[in-house]
């Protein structure tokens, strides 16, 4: 790690200061309650979201609130981080889904500016224009090469899917190269839990699409695979035969094994890994949770900026529900804990 | 001669020391304060007491070092001869503070600058933070009142 812990001191104050204004779980309850999508949003005017509400003019354009928001926790970690470079690591998703819109976009001579995301680390304009030009210095090595390569396996294959799962690939090798060169177990080994949570998902998911077809099965599962985890291709590979419930008893010794297990026994009764996502959603949030342990770090940004995503992603699935009529129950169902 | 050279590095190293340390343990616990006050302006009182705390080391390593000077005469004009068995006897004494002042300051910071992150989640556990904070100060008060005895104990 670079410099001292203790160079956090502000940082790390300011966002438990910052951590109050969290959503609670009421809160969200309430705005799920709501008689509709204007409620709702009136609702969440009472929070700290209400300046930027009494901003917009209809509902629907909740989601700009939304992305304004996760830029705005980047802004401010860029200024007030001793190491901007270290939390930008997080904000890196974005910069990594920009790419992929808009290596897609210029195969398909599409406009794609108004889908791209300004919370990254790169500008969108700055982005375009690396695309366009098909320079990508400005990148860590490992996605400036993906980029790259997602450009030509496109042209070659036609697959947009590939420009994923190359990038997807590149990004968490980046990750966990750069977290392995710092002293920060807690975030190195939050990544790989990550990692481990998305590799699973996928290894569901291939078992299902290629039941009949084994080869079929390895091949897409090595295609999306990700780095940087515990679990290695070679151990999903050799468990692509064995019955899902045997696989999942594989996790049964680790704390996450119930985010598996319960997570399969859905899959196999309803056919949708919807539960998966929101078990494993809430095992990473408190996971993050631990922060609150540790003093001074780097841990504790990262925690509030985590705290912040499911909070806006909270906030989307409630706007989503209400504004097509969903009942509060269901919407209740879709949420995931809350960090405060 | 070396005798009152020894005991003026006594003194010297029982104000300094402690004194590093204090300004480390308040500067740690400013920077977190910035940070709450930053967001909350009206809790500055809060973050006042606390980042006061780590500062008594400094004051208790001041004290020690004048009581040395006293007892060589700095203030009186006309410093006592001294043997450097007598000299070496008052570095010795001003050990404790010198040592346990300045490293204590520094864990006080810490635990202070901590406080600082508990009361900007919990405004009323403000007492709790100082508590914990003041438990530290046992160790900066045991090495003065050590130090305070030996340099009495020192026959000149």
């Amino acid at each position: 790690m670079k410099g001292k812990r203790t160079d956090y001191a502000h940082s790390v104050t300011r966002v438990r200061a910052l951590e109050t204004g969290l959503l609670d779980k009421g809160k969200i309850d309430r705005m799920a309650e709501a008689r509709d999508a204007a409620e709702a949003l009136k609702i969440l005017g009472e929070t700290a979201y209400g300046a930027a509400i009494s901003r917009i003019n209809s509902p629907f354009e909740y989601e700009a609130i939304l992305r304004n928001e996760i830029a705005a926790v980047r802004e401010l970690f860029w200024k007030m981080s001793p190491h901007p470079e270290l939390t930008d690591l997080f904000f890196l998703k974005y910069d990594v889904l920009n790419l992929k819109i808009l290596i897609k976009g210029k195969y398909l001579e599409q406009e794609v500016d108004d889908i791209l995301v300004s919370s990254g680390t790169i500008s969108p304009e700055k982005m375009t224009a690396m695309v366009a030009e098909g320079k990508f210095k400005e990148l860590p090595p490992e996605i400036a090469q993906a980029a790259e390569e997602a450009q030509k396996a496109l042209e070659e294959t036609a697959d947009p899917q590939l420009v994923d799962t190359i990038l997807d690939k590149a990004h968490y090798a980046y990750l966990a190269r750069f977290l392995s060169e710092q002293d920060l177990p807690f975030l190195r080994d939050f990544v790989a839990l990550q990692a481990d949570l998305t590799n699973i998902k996928s290894f569901i998911r291939v078992r299902h699409v290629a039941e009949d077809d084994s080869l079929q099965a390895r091949e897409l599962l090595r295609k999306v695979f990700i780095p940087g985890g515990r679990l290695e291709l070679d151990f999903l590979l050799a468990q692509l035969d064995e019955p899902l419930t045997a696989f999942a008893d594989r996790f049964s010794r680790d704390p996450w094994g119930y985010v598996v297990a319960d997570g399969v026994a859905a899959w196999e009764k309803e056919g949708s890994l919807t539960t998966y996502e929101k078990l494993a959603d809430n095992f990473l949030l408190n996971y993050m949770k631990k922060t609150r342990l540790i003093s001074f770090g780097p841990e504790p940004l990262v925690a509030y900026f985590w705290a912040k995503e499911n909070e806006v992603k909270l906030i989307r699935i409630v706007m989503v529900g209400k504004i097509n009529g969903l009942p509060a129950d269901d919407i209740k169902e879709r949420l995931r804990d809350v960090y405060a | 001669m070396e005798g009152i050279f020894l005991a003026l590095l006594g003194a010297a190293l029982a104000v300094a020391l402690p004194g590093v340390g204090s300004a480390i343990g308040v500067g740690l616990v400013g920077e977190a304060a910035t940070g709450l006050v930053t967001e909350q302006p009206e809790r500055f009182g809060q973050t006042l007491l606390l980042q006061a705390i780590p500062g008594t080391q400094g004051i208790y390593g001041l004290l020690s070092g004048f009581l040395i000077m006293i007892k060589i005469g700095v203030f009186s004009g006309q410093m006592v001869s001294i043997t450097t068995s007598q000299g070496l006897q008052l570095l010795m004494a001003a050990m404790p503070i010198a040592i346990a002042g300045w490293l204590s300051a520094i864990a006080q910071g810490k635990v202070a600058a901590t406080g600082i992150s508990l009361v900007a989640k919990r405004q009323e556990a403000l007492g709790q933070a100082v508590t914990y904070a003041a438990m530290v100060e046992t160790y900066a008060v045991l090495a003065l009142l050590s130090t305070l005895l030996l340099v009495r104990g020192v026959a000149i």
